[in-house]
């Protein structure tokens, strides 16, 4: 077994000189402090860690570690592991997970703000399959109130070539379906009356009424032509208050009725598309909206 | 049997690294203990390990024999003996107990050691002295290194450093005067 030493200085004299140096040659009490403090030098080397056995020695260390220091350099076989880099105490094992902290809780709670946006995003549905049949049913109903003037939403109706057709007779037909729908509910019973009684007791009447009525058709029967005759004019008679009814029922139908209705007026629209023509119903619309 | 390690030791020994760093290690591993100890490094065991886990792997580059490494092996010491006071500065470190990373397997030469070095009466004497004072009597007497190398390593003039030890070794012996004069 093979120790080494540094014996190239001789402490004795270094602590010699410096006395000398400082003019204190008669200190026994001094010297001996010196000579304490020169024990240091003398002790012993502290078993190598890990780390530093194996760049000592490699393999060296079947006979124990603290063999190891003594025989290290006899049967020591370098193994070429000499670059490693563990961090061999607690200080550094500290600093390298130190410097990696920020990394770290930085890629946490990025996974973790990932994970519960995914989760939110994942547990409300939303309408991402479709909208509800609840709202369907809701909405079906329902017709925004800024409907009523564009004329988009008016059916897809040929509408832009019917009116060139169909505007002359709009006007004819309006009063019509009134004067139409009016004699038979209400004056239908004055109608139905007057003819049977106002022969026999006015003969006047008709006598005035009737050079009129000889002009015009002259190749008409007095009696019979009359009575159809006085029962036709009668609305025309009656007709401004027809339109009066019709004008009075108009305002009756506030906005919300009519916003209401005009889903039902437009499918009746449709349905009379067979019958009337496009532009009457058009027309009758648009005169309702205005 | 010994064998001190001189210049032609380490020449013989170039090349062969694990008998080198082994050399290199025994001679000087004690004194690096011994400096670290009287420096008051926390852990000196640990901090003597990683001067040489830093100084071996450069053994081969050192140039002026013997002498220059010493000088580099105790410049590396001082660094880490001010790094470490630092670190004592800045907050107490305590590490708590791991059996595990415990390797030491008797204390008996520690023991030994400790009770001819009596380090607590040493220290005790160290701590009459102010930090560089004390910093140049155990680069000068434990770590032997001439005027030179120690005002090297503590970045000093030669004279600052003479003045420094001859303060220094007046404080201890006003001190052991005082004792000497208490103690009977």
């Amino acid at each position: 077994m093979m120790r080494w030493d540094c014996k190239d200085i001789d402490r004795d004299a270094i602590i010699r000189e410096l006395m000398l140096e400082a003019g204190l040659t008669d200190a026994p009490a001094l010297a001996d402090s010196l000579k304490a403090l020169e024990s240091f030098a003398s002790m012993p080397a502290p078993v190598p860690g890990p780390a530093l056995a194996a760049m000592l020695a490699g393999t060296a260390a079947a006979a124990g570690p603290v063999a190891e220091v003594g025989t290290a350099p006899g049967i020591g076989i370098a193994t070429g592991d000499l670059t490693d880099e563990r961090p061999v105490d607690e200080l550094g094992k500290r600093r390298q997970l130190r410097k990696h902290r920020p990394a770290v809780i930085g890629a946490a709670v990025l996974t973790a703000m990932g994970l519960g946006i995914g989760g939110v995003a994942a547990s409300s549905s939303g309408f991402s399959k479709g909208t509800p049949d609840f709202m369907q049913s809701l909405i079906s109903g329902w017709a925004p109130g800024w409907t009523t003037a564009p004329p988009s939403l008016v059916p897809p109706a040929p509408a832009g070539d019917s009116p060139k057709v169909t505007t002359h007779p709009a006007p004819v037909d309006l009063p019509a379906p009134a004067a139409e729908q009016e004699p038979v509910i209400a004056a239908a019973p004055e109608a139905a009356v007057p003819p049977a009684v106002e022969p026999s007791p006015d003969a006047v009447a008709p006598s005035a009424v009737e050079p009129i009525e000889a002009k015009d058709s002259p190749s008409q029967g007095a009696g019979r032509p009359e009575v159809p005759k006085t029962v036709h004019t009668e609305p025309k008679a009656d007709s401004p208050g027809v339109f009066k009814q019709t004008a009075d029922t108009l305002p009756k139908w506030g906005s919300k009725d009519f916003r209401d209705g005009l889903p039902q007026v437009l499918q009746d629209g449709k349905a009379d598309l067979a019958g009337k023509s496009q532009g009457a119903s058009l027309r009758w619309l648009f005169g309702l909206a205005r | 049997m010994t064998d001190a390690l001189t210049d032609a030791a380490l020449r013989a020994l170039r090349g062969r690294e694990a008998e080198l760093f082994s050399a290199v290690y025994q001679a000087f591993a004690g004194q690096v203990l011994g400096y670290l100890t009287g420096k008051g490094v926390s852990d000196p065991e640990a901090v003597t390990q990683e001067v040489f886990l830093a100084v071996l792997p450069r053994v081969e580059s050192i140039t002026g024999g013997v002498s220059g490494l010493r000088t580099f092996v105790f410049s590396v010491a001082h660094a880490r003996m001010v790094d470490d006071h630092r670190r004592q500065s800045r907050a107490p470190e305590h590490h708590e107990f791991e059996p595990d990373r415990d390797t030491r397997q008797s204390s008996s030469a520690e023991a030994e050691a400790m009770e001819r070095v009596a380090p607590g009466e040493v220290m005790a004497l160290l701590d009459v002295l102010r930090e560089d004072q004390r910093e140049v009597l155990t680069l000068r007497i434990v770590a032997g290194l001439t005027v030179d190398q120690a005002a090297e390593i503590m970045g000093k003039s030669q004279g600052a450093v003479k003045q420094l030890q001859r303060r220094a070794l007046n404080a201890l012996r006003e001190h052991s005067v005082v004792k000497e004069y208490v103690a009977p």
